[in-house]
């Protein structure tokens, strides 16, 4: 089964057009959704949770088009949007009652334990919360109610490293049941790195980049040479170059370089910031 | 819908502890035209409540949890009737503690007829807001308020007369008030809804 599905999205704002976006995220896997800040990763997840209407094009989420009967596909579905809304007055003592009226499988236990792991206080009121607790506390909520896909916008952003280390072990807790599914958007690339099998590349609304993780380290390479090796190579196998003083580092296709070259291994990171490189240069 | 309408009753609880000291005491103060004041004072309540969730943004929340927008639009017409209707019992208890007989038809009809005026407030206040944001809806309020002020002083202008008619009305028709209501009420919240559904948030 997928757990999410896009087919042919596109949202257009006055300023900014979230594309034909068309990704498959199938379950038992982490997707990482990877972009600059208003590359439309914010965007595509308001779309998938229905907090806005698309253009055109699809949303599956779990199996269920998301226009219909979403209310129940919804207690399947832990959602940390870029920021934690809840009321300023309300502790997260008051959080858990509402939930327990909210969702159908709230589990109280899972809650509270969460709220000691990440050091939340159970009666403190929401709006002399900091920042990174104000996320913790979404992300306990999302993870409270038994469900079986989690979409997170940026859930790691404003934390501390240490913070962000058991946050990341709880998602990778979370993924070890093969029914889970996780869509994740950070700018924290180091993150998604080592949590995600998938990665999908956002820049200025357009998908330039989705597919599996280790395929992408695995085709890709980093190439240092002098800059006049790199114009000898065949057309297409540079993605992308950067100049420097004591010579070139090239982003290159792994099999496409011909034997006699050291290559080095290229981070998601590095394929992150060529790709959207060479998108920018191709525009202009 | 529980989950909804608790968030609002801690908010309530919380934020406004001096709105609901002053409806209290109102409400049991023995002199019966502070009713009015209760009344309609705590029709304002489901729009204070519509503005925390404004400023903290609540509602893109409650859409990523299991709620269809008509819930979440139905939770605030739910709460304000719900408390509309804990004022009205309170003015009840305060008039009996007060005089010490239950009231008569015609105070209770009274009662009611300031609980529709209180709920039609409601009905005519909240699509206005779920349309403009409680920061715009506030200019609203406002020709609201003086177009029932003039209506007001239109009525008593020719020394009561037409209030004498109105009155007379209602007597022969005493449901007329209620069903009226009851028609404005759900042409609102049909209003409502179809507004907030085309939201994007």
């Amino acid at each position: 089964m997928t757990a999410i599905e896009i087919k042919n999205l596109t949202k257009r704002y006055k300023d900014f057009t979230l594309d034909n976006i068309n990704l498959t995220l199938p379950t038992g896997c982490v997707m990482g959704l990877i972009g600059e800040n208003g590359a439309g990763k914010t965007t595509t997840i308001k779309l998938i949770s229905g907090l806005t209407a698309p253009d055109s094009g699809e949303i599956f989420v779990l199996g269920q088009n998301n226009k219909k009967n979403f209310k129940q596909v919804k207690e399947d579905i832990g959602v940390v949007l870029d920021e934690a809304y809840f009321p300023e007055a309300i502790s997260a003592k008051q959080v858990n009652n509402i939930m327990k009226n909210t969702f159908r499988n709230w589990d109280e236990t899972a809650f509270f334990s969460y709220l000691e792991k990440l050091s939340l206080p159970p009666k403190k009121a929401f709006k002399d919360f900091s920042r990174g607790m104000k996320m913790k506390l979404s992300i306990a909520v999302a993870l409270s109610h038994n469900a079986k896909l989690l979409i997170l916008d940026e859930p790691t952003s404003g934390l501390d490293p240490v913070v962000r280390d058991e946050i990341l072990d709880i998602f990778f807790d979370f993924i070890k049941d093969e029914q889970h599914a996780i869509l994740i958007s950070s700018h924290i690339v180091s993150d998604l790195e080592k949590l995600c099998d998938y990665i999908a590349f956002l820049h200025k609304g357009k998908l330039l980049i989705c597919e599996e993780k280790d395929k992408l380290l695995e085709q890709h390479a980093i190439l240092k040479c002098r800059k006049e090796d790199l114009d000898n190579l065949p057309s297409g196998v540079v993605k992308g170059c950067r100049n420097g003083e004591y010579g070139t580092e090239a982003l290159v296709r792994r099999e496409a370089v011909p034997a006699g070259f050291k290559l080095e291994r290229a981070t998601i990171e590095d394929i992150f910031l060529y790709s959207v490189k060479s998108a920018k240069e191709g525009k202009a | 819908m529980k989950g909804l309408l608790l968030k609002d009753f801690y908010i309530l609880i919380k934020q406004m502890k001096l709105v609901l000291l002053l409806i209290m005491l109102f409400a049991l103060l023995p002199q019966f035209s502070y009713t009015t004041f209760v009344l309609v004072y705590v029709s304002v309540i489901p729009v204070t409540l519509l503005a925390y969730d404004e400023r903290s943004k609540w509602n893109k929340l409650a859409l990523t949890m299991p709620y269809t927008r008509s819930e979440i639009v139905l939770s605030k017409y739910v709460f304000g009737i719900l408390f509309i209707g804990s004022a009205a019992l309170l003015v009840f208890i305060g008039n009996y503690i007060y005089t010490g007989v239950f009231m008569d038809v015609s105070e209770l009809k009274e009662l009611l007829l300031f609980s529709c005026i209180s709920i039609a407030t409601v009905s005519l206040l909240l699509p206005v807001v779920f349309k403009f944001g409680v920061e715009k809806g506030r200019i609203l309020f406002i020709l609201i308020t003086v177009f029932f002020s003039a209506l007001l002083a239109f009525i008593s202008s020719d020394n009561g007369a037409l209030f004498d008619k109105f009155t007379l009305f209602t007597e022969q028709y005493p449901f007329f008030i209620p069903l009226f209501t009851a028609v404005l009420l759900a042409l609102s919240i049909l209003t409502s809804v179809s507004i907030y559904i085309k939201k994007d948030f």
